[in-house]
């Protein structure tokens, strides 16, 4: 099996949520690799909350 | 191709202020040995930030100042430089850290601290499984989950918050006896009654003129309408004053808390005394005293004061808004008071306002009783309104083209806010499923990624865990998935299988465990690194373990590169002598301004840099390093033979004398019939070896003499070290008591080691 990173990781996580726009993923993805804490957590949040696609459309 | 480390730069970075390099030019192993607070760990800590980006212990909040040295000049930048035998060589900064290093590293496991494996070993349970994660090396990911669930928590704050408003918005309409449902349906006839066209959305009304379709009226809302609004408003708007606020303000003005002014004073006074350097005398009170000691009382003063100043700062700043929310409930009720007048209820004047703004400009306690009594007196001033607002009566209102537009206005402001305030509540409720399908999907996924890690590497763990605990009754050490419970490492103990292991195993066990897993991980996995960093990690190993720990890297790992870094005395010894070719350290001291002091150990043994002082004709430091190798020799028979000394209260069992140590070796021989006949062929060893400790390898007790000859001392040298080779296996090199006292580790040699005749 491969290591895996939190980018590569997330990715396969990300996989398994299909209410999720590609720019929320690509956002999301972004953050994997920034400094952790309540900042980042933050910035995942509004990533999250920001998911502009055909459920809330 | 993996690599190593070979040379570390560390520049104005944690115990280092200016520069300082660790030159390991044929990527060796290194071994460092030194006591706590001298700079070890910064060594550690330059290779975690290098290629991780950061140090763990320094990313919780408030921490990220200490990557720098406080002292530092400002023109020094914050550095560390690594050089590899491969491509991942560089530096990184404050500003920019090495990402080629950073990503070739996020996928390997390298670094084991002391720390870590407390964690794992005392923690609760979460923050056991946090630590594994990090033994693994799998922080980043743990991280991640743990930030995917600050996240959804955040977007819950979210969404309760918006349906709290939802429900406020909702009971205004109520209020209006209009249900939420209904609110469209009621919207249009009342427009209709206004003699204008029902629409669809409420959002529709907004884009009419509806000033020009009502003939230009004004829409004035109704007696019933306004009591409605009022009641609905007294109700829905809670009281709530930081009543501890004030508590803390007063404790804080009560301790003594200096304003900014004395800060003013007392900053001058430094800025004086820096201007006059041949100050006598202090420039605020006139008392004699020097410049220099008058700048560090100033300094001390400063600091003080300034911590104070801090804490009243943020006391006022509490205490100011706790001050605001009670003027706004005195501003409430008056308001409140003139609109039910508007409409013909009377109600008694609010009470009166505490005089809590007075008290906190002019720095003084706030009336605590007064507060909590003005509290209590403005709810029972709103219980009084509500039931006044609830027994008016009202006469019919004719049914008015003006009444009608009155209702409908206050109506479909009401209804926008409530549509507004539902739309938010979705949005938010489905941001939090969202966040909360993410979190979930990414904590199974960890789950089975761990398992499938650990299942790989169980095998390796289990045997690695039998080299340092090789007894037949705990073993098998492995990963299990265990009901609902998700994944536990399981332990063989005494014949049973055990999960989770801290129910059985005792500490130094679950050292072991952390140890192994680290090892394995590494092993099995890495791909671009080929060094192992271990912080401290035998704490609590005893003797024994210690030693065996220090032959399974050295053994297990040879091809790898080490960099061991311990304060632990013995386990640097055990090391030492067994390797060739490490760099070897002892790090002396350390200082604010210097950093670490280190002192390479050239030879393998203390006798062998016995003998190299002796070569360089510092005769005096030969013997005392002579001295101190017999002690370590002496020290570690002891240990390891668990010869029965005296206890001693604190650190004094490691500040035993020779003597001592002999006897206690002596006693121990004479236990059994082949310790005695051991001992009768090596007491004469035993009796030189004492003599040459009080005489030649006693430097001090002949300092003002001409001290012993090189000859004898080099003569002594070598009795050391045929005494300490008397232990050993001449086949394996290892102790005679391995393995349960009574071998070596290959079998061939037993304790005693009896010399053949």
């Amino acid at each position: 099996m491969q290591r895996r990173d939190a980018r590569s990781f997330l990715e396969e996580v990300l996989l398994k949520v299909p209410d999720l726009t590609e720019e929320a993923r690509e956002a999301l993805l972004e953050l994997a690799n920034e400094k952790p804490g309540t900042k980042r957590a933050s910035k995942l949040a509004a990533a999250i909350a920001q998911n502009k696609g055909p459920s809330d459309a | 191709m993996r690599e190593r480390l070979t040379k570390i730069t560390m520049q104005a970075f944690r115990g280092v202020r200016d520069v300082y390099d660790i030159d390991l030019a044929q990527s060796q192993s290194l071994l460092m040995y030194g006591d706590n607070g001298t700079g070890k760990s910064s060594l550690a800590d330059a290779i975690e930030w290098f290629f991780t980006g950061e140090i763990e212990l320094l990313a919780k909040e408030g921490r990220d100042h200490a990557v720098r040295h406080l002292g530092a000049p400002k023109e020094q930048a914050t550095l560390v430089a690594i050089a590899t035998n491969g491509e991942l060589g560089g530096s990184c900064t404050l500003k920019s850290p090495n990402k080629l290093a950073i990503e070739a590293a996020s996928r390997e496991t390298f670094l084991l601290r002391g720390r870590t494996i407390a964690d794992f070993v005392d923690k609760s349970k979460g923050e056991k499984w946090s630590a594994l994660q990090r033994l693994l090396g799998l922080g980043s990911i743990d991280e991640l989950r743990t930030d995917l669930q600050k996240a959804r928590s955040e977007l819950k704050r979210s969404r309760d918050e918006a349906t709290s408003k939802t429900e406020q918005t909702a009971a205004a309409l109520r209020a209006q006896k209009v249900e939420p449902e209904d609110v469209e349906k009621t919207l249009g006839t009342l427009a209709q009654a206004c003699g204008f066209e029902s629409q669809a959305t409420i959002d529709d009304y907004f884009r009419l003129d509806l000033k020009t379709l009502m003939g230009g009226s004004t829409p004035v809302a109704s007696p019933r309408a306004t009591n409605a609004a009022l009641k609905t408003e007294i109700d829905t708007v809670k009281i709530n004053v930081d009543v501890a606020a004030f508590r803390k303000w007063n404790d804080t003005v009560g301790g003594g808390a200096q304003g900014t002014s004395e800060i003013d004073l007392v900053t001058s006074a430094v800025r004086w005394v820096k201007d006059h350097g041949d100050a006598k005398a202090c420039p605020l009170c006139d008392k004699k005293i020097g410049a220099d000691a008058l700048r560090d009382k100033l300094l001390e003063t400063l600091s003080a004061l300034q911590e104070k100043a801090t804490k009243l700062l943020s006391a006022e700043q509490s205490a100011k808004n706790a001050e605001s929310a009670l003027g706004s409930l005195h501003a409430d009720r008056s308001r409140w008071r003139a609109k039910m007048r508007e409409i013909g209820v009377e109600v008694s004047a609010p009470p009166d306002a505490v005089a809590v703004k007075s008290a906190i400009v002019e720095r003084r306690a706030v009336d605590l009783a007064a507060v909590e009594a003005c509290i209590a007196a403005l709810k029972k001033w709103d219980a009084a309104a509500l039931a006044a607002l609830e027994n008016q009566s009202f006469d019919a209102e004719p049914p008015s083209a003006r009444n009608q537009a009155a209702v409908f206005g206050q109506l479909l402001v009401a209804a926008k806010q409530w549509s507004d305030a539902s739309a938010a509540e979705l949005l938010a409720e489905s941001a939090f499923e969202r966040a909360d399908a993410i979190f979930e999907a990414c904590q199974g996924e960890q789950k089975k990624y761990v398992q499938e890690v650990l299942e790989q590497i169980s095998a390796e763990v289990a045997r690695l865990f039998e080299r340092l605990h090789p007894t037949k009754n705990i073993g098998g050490v492995a990963v299990e998935t265990w009901g609902d419970k998700g994944i536990e490492l399981a332990v063989d103990f005494y014949g049973q299988r055990q999960r989770p292991l801290h129910g059985v195993l005792s500490e130094s066990y679950m050292n072991s465990v952390a140890i192994v897993l680290f090892l394995a991980m590494a092993r099995t996995f890495n791909e671009h690194l080929e060094f192992l960093v271990l912080d401290d990690v035998v704490n609590s190993f005893d003797v024994t373990h210690r030693g065996r720990l220090g032959e399974l890297l050295i053994e297990e790992f040879k091809d790898w590169q080490l960099v061991v870094l311990t304060h632990d005395r013995y386990f640097f010894e055990q090391i030492r002598r067994k390797v060739k070719g490490w760099a070897t350290f002892q790090v002396l001291g350390w200082s604010y301004e210097r950093g670490p002091s280190l002192r390479e150990h050239r030879g393998a043994t203390d006798v062998d840099a016995a003998l190299e002082l002796l070569e360089a004709g510092a005769s005096g430091d030969a013997a005392r390093r002579g001295r101190r190798g017999l002690e370590h020799v002496l020290k570690e028979l002891c240990e390891g033979l668990e010869v029965p000394l005296p206890y001693r209260r604190g650190n004094d069992n490691e500040f035993r004398e020779i003597g001592q140590l002999l006897s206690g070796l002596r006693r121990l021989l004479k236990d059994d019939s082949r310790g005695k006949a051991f001992l009768a062929q090596i007491d004469g060893d035993l009796r030189s070896l004492e003599a040459d400790a009080q005489s030649v390898l006693n430097a001090e007790a002949h300092a003002s003499d001409q001290g012993a000859s090189t000859m004898e001392i080099r003569t002594t040298l070598e009795r050391v070290r045929a005494f300490d080779e008397l232990w050993n296996c001449a086949k394996c090199g290892s102790r005679c008591w391995k393995e349960s006292g009574v071998r070596c580790r290959c079998g061939a040699t037993p304790f005693p080691p009896m010399k053949t005749p």
